[in-house]
């Protein structure tokens, strides 16, 4: 599987996470199920649950289709040489590193309490940016 | 690479249906579950003496001429219209001036979320804030009230009321207030209540939902036989 491949699985996950996160958040599921950490609901009602009045699983999940659909349409036969697929996604994901780790911030020193599922999608971001710069980096390299 | 295009695209259409299957799941799991069951018991000794008032939550004067109590579940829907409305109107024109004297007590009517939110206000007061949280939680039950475990809720209320929001977690989870509680919902049950909410105005008893009008009418009267 190529690393574009890879990334739209990564931000399909993604988006699923952040759905479960954002149902949470809007009451349509009473709880967050959260055996391993305890610290879901803390997490997901506290004031870092939003940014500029919107849920921040909303702000995740659209971010992750976007990033999906980046990383579906570059690896498309067409696009699949391009640049720009990996730029895009780099930039992308570069703002939703830095946004994360505001809210694990957030989240640890903070509120104290530490969100399961939230720390499922700070993994998969970080591996998203991750295979995007070294799709970059290859891209450069290859040119 | 058309055949590993359909492999890519089965795995993507694999991951969805399993993702909406484990939400949906998830979803009606939720929905069968009771509520959070922090405190869920009731008391059923109703014999013997009439609990004493000590356990109510008390504001005004205690030499004023009129006493009003009320009996409330925090998940009470017109529970939460009067605490928005007919209260903080009491509470000002007749409280304050010392013309009355008002007791809340607790009636959780069901287990669960119910007695929680009780706990909650009482933990509130802990820190001198009954009122205030009080009458954030009877103004938002409909949000933390459906809640499995609405103790996130809580924190965030009360750090929004400038409180220490995991004291009162720690509170609630401790079950600090739940004999009072208990007790509260006996007298009321002592009292042969049996809905929320409940006035007792100088001993009486006028139930629903009153209006500003109606118990300043109500209240008027008492003062006059004084």
């Amino acid at each position: 599987m190529n690393r574009r491949r890879a990334i739209a699985v990564l931000a399909l996950l993604g988006a699923l996470d952040a759905a479960y996160l954002l149902l949470g958040k809007l009451g349509v599921i009473g709880d967050l199920e959260c055996s391993i950490s305890r610290g879901c609901d803390m997490v997901n009602a506290s004031s870092y649950s939003q940014f500029l009045g919107i849920p921040v699983a909303g702000i995740g999940l659209a971010g992750y289709l976007a990033i999906f659909a980046i990383a579906l349409i570059g690896q498309q036969p067409r696009w699949v040489g391009e640049r720009w697929p990996d730029t895009l996604l780099t930039f992308l994901c570069g703002i939703a590193v830095a946004f994360t780790l505001y809210l694990t911030y957030a989240e640890i020193i903070i509120l104290g309490a530490i969100c399961q599922w939230c720390v499922v999608s700070q993994v998969i971001i970080l591996a998203i940016f991750v295979l995007s710069v070294l799709g970059l980096k290859a891209n450069i390299i290859r040119s | 690479m058309a055949s590993s295009q359909s492999k890519f695209y089965g795995t993507l259409a694999v991951i969805v249906l399993l993702g909406i299957a484990v939400i949906g799941y998830v979803v009606v799991k939720d929905r069968q579950q009771t509520s959070y069951t922090g405190a869920d018991s009731f008391a059923t000794d109703l014999e013997g003496e009439l609990v004493s008032e000590e356990v109510g939550v008390f504001f005004g004067s205690p030499d004023a001429p009129v006493v009003i109590e009320e009996y409330a579940d925090y998940l009470c829907p017109y529970c939460g219209m009067v605490a928005g409305l007919t209260v903080p109107q009491i509470l000002e024109e007749y409280v304050e001036t010392g013309k009355a004297r008002f007791i809340f007590y607790d009636f959780p009517l069901h287990p669960g979320n119910s007695w929680v939110g009780a706990e909650a206000a009482r933990c509130a007061g802990d820190q001198d804030a009954f009122w205030p949280m009080h009458k954030v939680l009877m103004g938002r039950m409909s949000e933390w009230g459906q809640k499995r475990d609405p103790r996130g809720l809580f924190r965030q209320y009360a750090d929004g009321l400038g409180l220490d929001g995991k004291a009162i977690v720690e509170c609630v989870d401790s079950g600090r207030h739940r004999e009072v509680v208990t007790r509260s919902q006996m007298r009321a049950r002592q009292l042969g209540l049996s809905g929320t909410p409940t006035f007792i105005v100088n001993g009486r008893r006028v139930g629903s939902a009153m209006g500003y009008d109606q118990m300043s009418a109500l209240i008027e009267e008492e003062l006059a036989k004084q």
